[in-house]
């Protein structure tokens, strides 16, 4: 008699454990997954799902600007969409990634508008990019867009136009005069490109050529990047140095998400450094070498006498 | 020191002739003990400075020699050396500096390492403050040796790098070119930075970069050539005799291309 109590008792406790566990199994992890999210955060979600790229490493101060016009301080795994502009300071430097692989790095003193940008993996034939460089100097290494949809990908450097010639990959340093925007200059480390410049020439650079444009003169004949000016040649360098094993979009969200935890003090989570390209060894090999005295120069028996 | 004291001041007169050999001798040896101490204690400190300035000069010059072989063991020719050695190397120079101020030797050494490593950097704003660094350090070094081609070459060089392809740009290649019109070197250098520069140099500039091909055909002709190939100037070299035998093949090639 007991028992049957008992067990009429455990009855309704027996049916609101199937509920749960029904319940559980019907919306696995549900509740723990979202518990009460705030409005913003799902909208901030909806609106970063269209982002163009996202932030993959800084160095002193940048900015950006987003569409609506406000300026802040850009940060490592920010994400973007088209219409903001970036502007580094004179210590400032960027390098931002776009989903179709695209790498765009900007030197200091610089300003990059990204007019548009769409990338649908999905549909690569209606894909487009534009990129104005306003000011200073920018490296790029062209991704998906580029390499699908040639037509879609364009690129200004003050009142100069790029057109991208070669089919694959290419990486390429463009300048523009931060007292004119009729002036600027190039160089191609991978691929080929032709400019026409403000002056209304049309430049062929190939990969390793340098070349500038300025009003009142011609474009000047190409010549190896060596015998560019010196932040040219560090930043085809590094553009060298920075080219995708594979153009393959990126997951920005989570790319963008494994830059952010990068910056977390140590012991933190996530890789040391920002996950980026497959590091290219330096293949250009300089033309002339600084001369030395002979015997001398480092000082070889001449130290504190002359030779 | 009373007989002293007395022969100075002129005590006793009367008994000055009788002074004896002996009493002038103590007086000399009294007059001059304090004075050769002075004189001991003089040389010796004079000796201690240049025993000091020959350990600073001689400290300063060995850590460029070191430097230097550094330098020549590592860097085979066409060898580009890792950022990070040529950053060690340069603090050698820099320390030698440091014994030695001003020492025009370790001045153009550390100006070379500037370059290198201006070479190797993948930061454009590092990259220019070492063409900055190197420039200053030539232009320092000219103070004290104004006749060395290879110092106005180099000067020529960052004046490239830092794309200030002004006046004294073409004062240090037309320096370079007077002073060592047959170090290969030299002639290297400022054909390199002409043919640069080409678009902005006159009428005598060219003509002196032809001069410096013509010259250079007997003995640094290869490498000329080679500079020359990169820049695409072979119009320059194929009407030269002196290159012919080595530019023979690229300028029938060009000329077929033309037609």
């Amino acid at each position: 008699m007991r028992a049957g109590a008992a067990g009429s008792l455990m009855k309704p406790r027996r049916w609101i454990a199937l509920g749960l566990v029904t319940l559980q199994l019907a919306f696995p992890m549900g509740p723990m997954a979202q518990p009460g999210r705030p409005a913003g955060e799902k909208a901030a979600e909806a609106k970063t799902s269209d982002a163009s790229g996202y932030v993959n490493s800084i160095s002193g101060a940048v900015y950006v600007r987003k569409r609506d016009g406000t300026e802040e301080l850009a940060k490592v795994g920010d994400m973007f969409g088209p219409g903001a502009t970036f502007r580094t300071d004179s210590d400032g430097a960027v390098t931002l990634l776009f989903a179709d692989g695209q790498n765009i790095a900007l030197s200091a003193a610089s300003v990059l508008k990204i007019e548009d940008y769409r990338f649908d993996p999905r549909n690569l034939k209606t894909n487009r990019a534009s990129f104005e460089l306003q000011s200073g100097m920018m490296r790029v290494v062209t991704g998906a867009i580029h390499t699908d949809n040639p037509d879609g990908l364009l690129i200004s450097a003050g009142k100069a136009f790029v057109d991208i010639l070669s089919p694959d990959v290419t990486a390429f340093v463009l300048e523009v005069d931060p007292k004119s925007l009729t002036a600027g200059s190039a160089a191609v480390t991978i691929g080929e490109i032709s400019i026409v410049t403000p002056q209304g020439f049309a430049l062929r650079l190939t990969s390793d050529q340098f070349s500038r444009w300025q009003p009142g003169a011609d474009a000047s004949r190409p010549v190896p990047i060596a015998a560019a000016p010196a932040a040219i040649q560090a930043a085809a360098s590094e553009s060298e140095a920075k080219i995708f094993a594979s153009n393959a979009p990126i997951d920005i969200q989570s790319a963008a998400f494994a830059a952010s935890l990068s910056q977390l003090p140590s012991p933190g989570a996530g890789p040391s450094e920002p996950i980026l390209q497959a590091q290219a060894p330096q293949t250009s090999a300089p033309i002339v070498a600084p001369a030395g005295t002979p015997g001398g120069g480092g000082g070889r028996g001449c130290v504190g006498s002359p030779c | 020191m009373e007989e002293l004291g007395a022969v100075v001041l002129g005590a006793r007169p009367h008994r000055g002739c009788q002074l004896s050999m002996a009493s002038l001798s103590k007086v000399t040896n009294a007059m001059a003990r304090p004075n050769a101490r002075v004189v001991a204690a003089a040389g010796a400190v004079l000796l201690a400075v240049v025993a000091f300035e020959s350990l600073r000069l001689g400290l300063g010059g060995l850590i460029v020699e070191l430097a230097q072989s550094e330098s020549d063991r590592r860097t085979a020719p066409g060898r580009t050396a890792p950022k990070a050695e040529l950053d060690r190397l340069a603090g050698f120079y820099a320390d030698s500096l440091a014994f030695h101020p001003g020492n025009p030797w370790a001045l153009e050494s550390l100006g070379v390492a500037d370059l290198a490593r201006m070479r190797a950097t993948r930061s454009p704003l590092e990259a220019q403050a070492l063409a900055r660094d190197a420039y200053k350090r030539f232009r320092e070094a000219l103070e004290q040796k104004p006749a060395s081609p290879f110092l106005w070459a180099n000067l020529a060089l960052c004046k490239l790098y830092l794309d200030e392809l002004d006046d004294e740009f073409r004062a240090a290649l037309r320096h370079a070119d007077e002073l060592g019109p047959w170090e290969p070197s030299t002639q290297e250098i400022v054909l390199f930075a002409s043919l640069a520069a080409w678009q902005s140099s006159d009428a005598a500039m060219r003509r002196a970069t032809t001069a410096v091909l013509e010259r250079g055909a007997s003995r640094n002709a290869l490498k000329l050539f080679g500079i020359v190939k990169r820049f695409k100037r072979l119009d320059l070299v194929c009407p030269l005799p002196g290159y012919h035998s080595i530019a023979a093949q690229d300028c029938v090639a060009q000329a077929s291309a033309g037609r």
